[in-house]
């Protein structure tokens, strides 16, 4: 019976965090302030929503949509890249320059639709709701060229062979501060660009 | 699985601005936003995240972090 017993939690998979708990704590900490610069922005539309629904009418809700799916798409391709780097497949370093790649629409049009808006006349001083738009996603924007770096860091050393599958806290760590800036946006973009 | 996650993101990501387009009312459209977003944060942190196999500590406050954040919106969002 005692034997059964063990077999049968032997067989059941350890629960573990993918990554580093430091890397963890630094999500965490992230996600608080990213909350809590939502709820203002959320205070704020509350108390003048006339403002915001004007400003949120001089932006491109399929900028952001192309925004969203390059991100999502980066997102599956880093998970399929630590996937088939535990498996020990081949072609992990190729999806995350993919990755890399793919991610790079949502900075060319974070940036055009900056430039856009400023050749329009908004910017941060307009109102509070161009206020809140260009702080929330240049603030965000920055982590996703942080991510951009992680990315291109764990790239380069899985093929240089650095990562091989047999120690996975690197590689997890990096791919779970990419998902969060993922989900950071998924929050961010039905906030600023479709909610009235 | 990590497919059929991809794509249930895309459409849920589509739905609200194929519902802008399409005229949808202002609170019908903030209420299916609003839930999709609960919706794709569970799959992203489940699936991409690898939050299913963590302790289940850490994976429900990876999991609540958007549900909470969307109910403080939808209640300042109803009080406006």
């Amino acid at each position: 019976m005692n034997s059964q017993a063990s077999t049968v939690i032997s067989r059941t998979p350890a629960r573990a965090l993918p990554g580093d708990v430091a890397v963890w704590i630094f999500i965490f900490a992230e996600l608080a302030v990213f909350g809590i610069l939502f709820i203002g922005f959320a205070v704020a539309r509350s108390l003048d929503p006339e403002t915001f629904h004007l400003g949120r009418q001089a932006l491109h809700p399929w900028t952001g949509l192309v925004n969203t799916i390059a991100l999502i798409s980066a997102s599956y391709l880093v998970a399929s890249a630590v996937h088939r780097l535990r498996l020990g497949e081949a072609g992990s370093n190729r999806l995350l320059w993919s990755a890399i790649a793919v991610s790079s629409i949502y900075s060319c049009g974070k940036v055009w639709e900056y430039g856009n808006l400023y050749q329009q006349g908004y910017n941060l001083g307009t109102d509070t709701f161009f206020m809140f738009y260009f702080f929330l996603t240049f603030f965000h924007f920055m982590h996703v060229l942080l991510g951009q770096v992680v990315l291109t860091v764990l790239a380069v050393k899985v093929g240089r062979g650095d990562y091989d599958g047999s120690d996975m806290n690197g590689m997890e760590s990096g791919a779970s501060y990419w998902h969060m800036v993922d989900l950071v946006w998924l929050v961010l973009f039905p906030l600023v660009y479709v909610i009235a | 699985m990590m497919g059929m996650v991809y794509l249930a993101l895309m459409i849920c990501t589509a739905l609200p601005v194929l519902a802008l387009q399409a005229g949808m009312g202002a609170e019908l459209l903030s209420c299916l936003a609003l839930g999709l977003i609960v919706v794709k944060s569970v799959l992203l942190t489940d699936h991409f995240m690898e939050m299913r196999r963590a302790p289940r500590a850490w994976r429900f406050a990876a999991q609540a972090w958007a549900p909470v954040v969307i109910t403080v919106i939808a209640v300042l969002n109803g009080a406006g």
